[in-house]
């Protein structure tokens, strides 16, 4: 069995909490919670914490099983296999939706004349590759990868200072705290992806030393809450919140907007294959995920054949996908009606389970 | 078995070793460094300019190697009016490197947004181009032949990334321009720029033929209300402006001094300034809005009387009168720029912004109404400047009495 250390547990978690949702929460943000959206950006992501602590301590007592197996467990073979089709549904759609927005990015910035399928095909062969190698492997590109991500997001916010309108953070919570809490309802679905993951990952993670996994879930979640605020106040200040709103991609345009003296601009390309790591991780982490849940329907064993046929899966839905806002909905909805209600319910309703079990096997 | 899977793959992956996909060479891209757009001459139609910088062999010496090629086509949409291009220069324009869009006025005064949504839309393009409104036509500001055979494209973008050394006029680029629109409070405003023939504003050239405009200048800016130009700012409006929102970096000032009839007058550099604004209540229950302008000014001229100066007389005497005559030019360029707004009943200068920073909740009883209530709303400013730096020589050149100019 493949395992992975802390420290890639905590950059795993971070690479995966981040993955790619750093393009759309500014928009998505702004819409529900105007110029206070980065509140709401905080917060949201510290749902991972609790979330993650409640799958580190059901999967405690259930040494080498995955959230799946577990929950088979605790409810019984039947339910257990109806929650699993429901996760690899999940996972795999969201997969496909989130490898279909690679094509549509690249198409609307840099590479408009090359088709969807050629940019689509080399994605999800990178992500094959990647899958087809291991978990351990996966940790170790996230590990390298992931501080290019936000080395990369960092470049991008730092020079779009000199493009800041004044003030544009002003009044701070105008409308009252309401729309920043809405805000955090909003975003819910996006610490959820991670938390689907994790579910299915968790196996890998070593349980020798808990509090060390404990600190690293924490120390991911905060990072990221950090960076996900910082992008989209930049964004606020840089377009405001009507044109952070109106934005398809808003992190693209300030990409373009990216002038290092006067000789240094239309740099985006270099962000965007920097961007591109953290698709490849989200991407592959949800390549994981959908397999996870095929071999626990199934009982199939990783098999170069059953990693090809997904991934020609992947591929063949995500090119058809229209692209932009249509896309950009898509995902929205998805997340919010799928993704959300499955994990932000499935997981505690397991942990109290759980927990319960427990008291009653005690007394 | 995996064996030849890994060549089964290769064989396909060599079929992408023909060559960037869709690649353009340079010599096929015709690099656009600005778009004008004016009426065009039948209706529903636009008169696009594009100029465009075609690259040549390099002569060597360096510097840039760019042929100006400038037309204009008339098109229905600025889609159409790239695709005429394309047909009439056989070159693909590509307008990834446009610096400057130019606004014909008449176009202004029928809506600037129906020709923006092409620029905020088409991927191509950056919001960090510098929207410039000409004076007359685009495409006449566009066809200026200049002195120094520089593109007028180039010379507009050299205006606006050195506009902060004199402060004298605003810098719109579109992403401003759309963030403003977009607030719902405040009236974009455009810098304007108009072809300068030989003799105009005290300006003479030779010109290579005559009657020709072979210079650009910029001056005043462009007040639009939503997306129609309503009324240009004269030069001490737009100085006015520039002071009130906080823009000036360094600026000349000039001003007579009181009481010698215009006969004597100072010079003088700002060289440090900031606006602040702060909004207090009003003892009728409303609330009224403060600026206060400080700086401070390096002396370049001093035509007064040709006197020896003490260092204390300098500093006693003089400077206080000189200070005194510049804190009034800028109060009059303020007094101009905010009587403007009262008269337009238009808020360019985001005084709507500032009540919404500073005091939402009057901001949401007032904004209904705010159009009505911004000609009488009460505004002060108040300048507090000071020498900095009285130059080389704290006196003015004078010689021994009875020996020339007394």
């Amino acid at each position: 069995m493949e395992k992975i250390s802390e420290h890639q547990f905590t950059m795993v978690c971070a690479a995966v909490l981040l993955g790619t949702t750093f393009i759309p929460v500014g928009q998505t943000s702004v819409q529900v919670a105007g110029r206070d959206a980065y509140m709401s950006v905080v917060l949201v992501y510290g749902l991972a914490i609790p979330w993650g602590l409640m799958i580190l301590a059901i999967t405690r007592n259930h040494p080498g099983q995955n959230l799946l197996e577990v929950t088979a467990a605790l409810l019984g073979k039947w339910p257990g296999k109806f929650l699993a089709l429901l996760y690899t549904g999940a996972v795999g759609y969201l997969g496909i939706l989130l490898l279909a927005r690679v094509g549509d990015t690249f198409r609307r910035s840099i590479l408009p004349l090359v088709p969807t399928t050629v940019i689509i095909g080399g994605m999800i062969l990178l992500v094959l590759m990647l899958a087809w190698s291991g978990v351990e492997n996966f940790a170790r590109f996230a590990e390298s990868v992931f501080p290019l991500v936000v080395f990369g997001l960092l470049f991008t916010m730092v020079f779009s200072i000199p493009r800041f309108e004044p003030d544009e953070y002003l009044p701070i919570l105008e409308n009252g705290v309401m729309p920043v809490i809405w805000g955090v309802a909003k975003l819910a679905s996006y610490p959820m992806e991670f938390i689907l993951f994790m579910a299915g990952a968790i196996t890998f993670v070593p349980r020798e030393d808990e509090g060390r996994l404990k600190k690293g879930l924490w120390r991911a979640s905060v990072f990221v809450a950090f960076i996900q605020g910082a992008l989209t106040f930049t964004e606020v200040m840089v377009f405001g919140p009507e044109e952070a709103m109106r934005l398809n991609y808003g992190l693209l345009a300030l990409g373009k907007m990216v002038e290092i003296s006067r000789t240094v601009s239309g740099i985006e390309s270099l962000f965007l294959l920097i961007w591109m790591g953290a698709e490849i991780i989200k991407i592959c982490a949800l390549f994981l995920a959908a397999f996870w849940g095929i071999r626990h329907l199934s009982g199939w064993n990783k098999n170069l054949w059953l990693y090809l046929g997904l991934a020609l899966l992947f591929m063949a839905v995500a090119v058809p996908r229209p692209g932009g806002t249509a896309l950009a909905l898509q995902i929205l909805r998805f997340d919010e009606w799928t993704v959300l209600p499955l994990a932000g319910c499935w997981i505690p309703l397991l942990f109290l389970l759980n927990v319960w079990k427990r008291r009653r096997r005690r007394t | 078995m995996k064996r030849r899977l890994l060549l089964v793959l290769a064989l396909i992956l060599t079929l992408s070793l023909g060559g960037c996909w869709g690649k353009v060479e340079v010599d096929q891209l015709g690099f656009v460094l600005a778009i004008g757009i004016d009426p065009g001459r039948s209706p529903g139609t636009y008169d696009v300019t594009y100029q465009m910088g075609l690259p040549k062999a390099s002569q060597g010496g360096g510097g840039s190697n760019l042929d100006n090629m400038t037309l204009t086509v008339q098109a229905r949409s600025m889609r159409e009016s790239v695709q005429k291009v394309y047909n009439i220069a056989s070159r693909r324009p590509f307008v990834g490197t446009v610096k400057v869009i130019v606004l014909g006025e008449d176009l202004a005064k029928e809506g600037v947004n129906r020709i923006i949504d092409f620029f905020q839309r088409y991927y191509e393009f950056r919001r960090t181009v510098f929207l410039v409104l000409a004076q007359g036509k685009a495409s006449d500001l566009l066809d200026v032949q200049t002195q120094h055979e520089k593109m007028p494209a180039l010379s507009l973008q050299g205006f606006m990334q050195e506009a902060g050394s004199t402060s004298t006029f605003p810098v719109t680029r579109l992403g401003h321009y759309l963030t403003v629109l977009g607030s719902g409070i405040e009236a974009p405003v455009i810098p304007v720029a108009n072809p300068l023939k030989s003799g105009q504003e005290g300006v003479r050239y030779q010109a290579k033929t005559p009657g020709q405009a072979e210079e650009v200048h910029v001056g005043g800016a462009g007040v639009l209300n939503g997306d129609k130009l309503v009324s240009i700012l004269t030069e001490e409006e737009t100085r006015g402006y520039m002071w009130l929102q906080n823009e000036v970096k360094h600026r000349s000032i000039t001003a007579e001094l009181p009481g010698h009839n215009g006969q004597y007058f100072a010079s003088a550099r700002i060289i440090t300034t900031h606006t602040a604004f702060r909004l207090e209540p009003d003892v009728n229950g409303g609330y009224s809005l403060h600026y206060t302008i400080t700086g401070k000014w390096d002396l370049d001229e001093f035509y007064g009387p040709q006197k020896r100066l003490t260092p204390s007389e300098w500093l006693t005497t003089t400077a206080p009168v000189v200070n005194k005559a510049f804190t009034q030019v800028i109060q009059q360029e303020c007094e101009a720029a905010l009587r403007k707004s009262r008269e337009l009943k238009l808020d360019f200068l985001g005084i709507g912004r500032i009540i919404e920073e500073q005091n939402p909740a009057y901001w949401k009883e007032i904004r209904n109404h705010w159009q009505a209530t911004l000609p009488d709303f009460p505004v002060t400013v108040h300048i507090r400047i000071a020498p900095e730096n009285a130059g080389s020589s704290f006196a003015p050149p004078t010689n021994p009495p009875g020996t020339g100019q007394d």
